[in-house]
């Protein structure tokens, strides 16, 4: 069942994202998204998690105008309440930057 | 009496670069060593990271933008042809796992206007989260 509800999320998500890009809150939207969706980590979080998220975004939209820093603070917040918004893994060459540095 | 309980780290590039880029149980791995511990990281590691990771991510969204790539495989093929490999590398890993997540299709030249907007997103989150 909470995979029904999972996947209906996500549908949602996808339809923010397609219809209302420039909307300032499908950037926290889409911060939720991906920390839920990569490697279906929506199992991983708890309910109080997303009663957290829920009222974020909750308030968010009652707000009269969303600005750019109440986007950042809303993500901010997501990050404090555990939702790793950043879930992707990248190896990065550790010579990297030596090699930018001596260009 | 001083609380010596209290450890504080700066973390050198590997450490900071890790931490913020490496995969879940790699980072589950520091977060259980630090646990609550005060991190520190220095300017010039955060400048690394950016130079080594964010800039590529800025240049393959250029790279997407260009009015003559129709896809997101486009993309990838000319930055494959155009950069090294270690620039390429961090992309590679990077743009699978994003735009899976977003089942982005990357034959579709609609897609392409998505995938845009979804790695625009991504770089300002980043550049919050990571500085």
């Amino acid at each position: 069942m909470a995979a029904v509800y999972a996947d209906n999320l996500l549908r949602e998500m996808h339809l923010l994202r397609d219809k209302y890009i420039d909307n300032p809150i499908t950037e926290v939207v889409i911060a939720i998204h991906d920390a839920l969706f990569f490697q279906n980590r929506w199992i991983d979080y708890t309910a109080s998690q997303y009663l957290q998220a829920y009222n974020l975004l909750s308030s968010l939209a009652l707000q009269e105008t969303i600005n750019n820093s109440s986007v950042e603070e809303a993500i901010i917040a997501l990050e404090n309440y555990g939702f790793n918004t950043l879930p992707f893994g990248v190896q990065l060459d550790l010579n990297q930057a030596d090699s930018f540095a001596t260009e | 009496m001083e609380d010596k309980s209290t450890q504080e780290h700066f973390l050198d590039t590997s450490v900071a670069r890790s931490l913020l880029l490496a995969t879940q149980v790699y980072k589950q791995y520091f977060d259980n060593q630090f646990k609550e511990q005060p991190l520190y990281i220095s300017n010039y590691v955060q400048m690394e990271i950016k130079r080594s990771y964010l800039i590529n991510l800025i240049s393959f969204y250029l790279v997407l933008r260009l009015e003559t790539i129709n896809s997101i495989g486009d993309a990838i093929a000319l930055w494959s042809n155009k950069f090294k490999s270690s620039e390429l590398k961090a992309i590679l890993q990077l743009i699978p796992q994003l735009f899976s997540t977003h089942q982005l299709n990357f034959s579709s030249s609609q897609d392409k206007e998505k995938a845009l907007s979804v790695l625009a997103i991504y770089i300002k989150r980043f550049e919050l989260i990571r500085s």
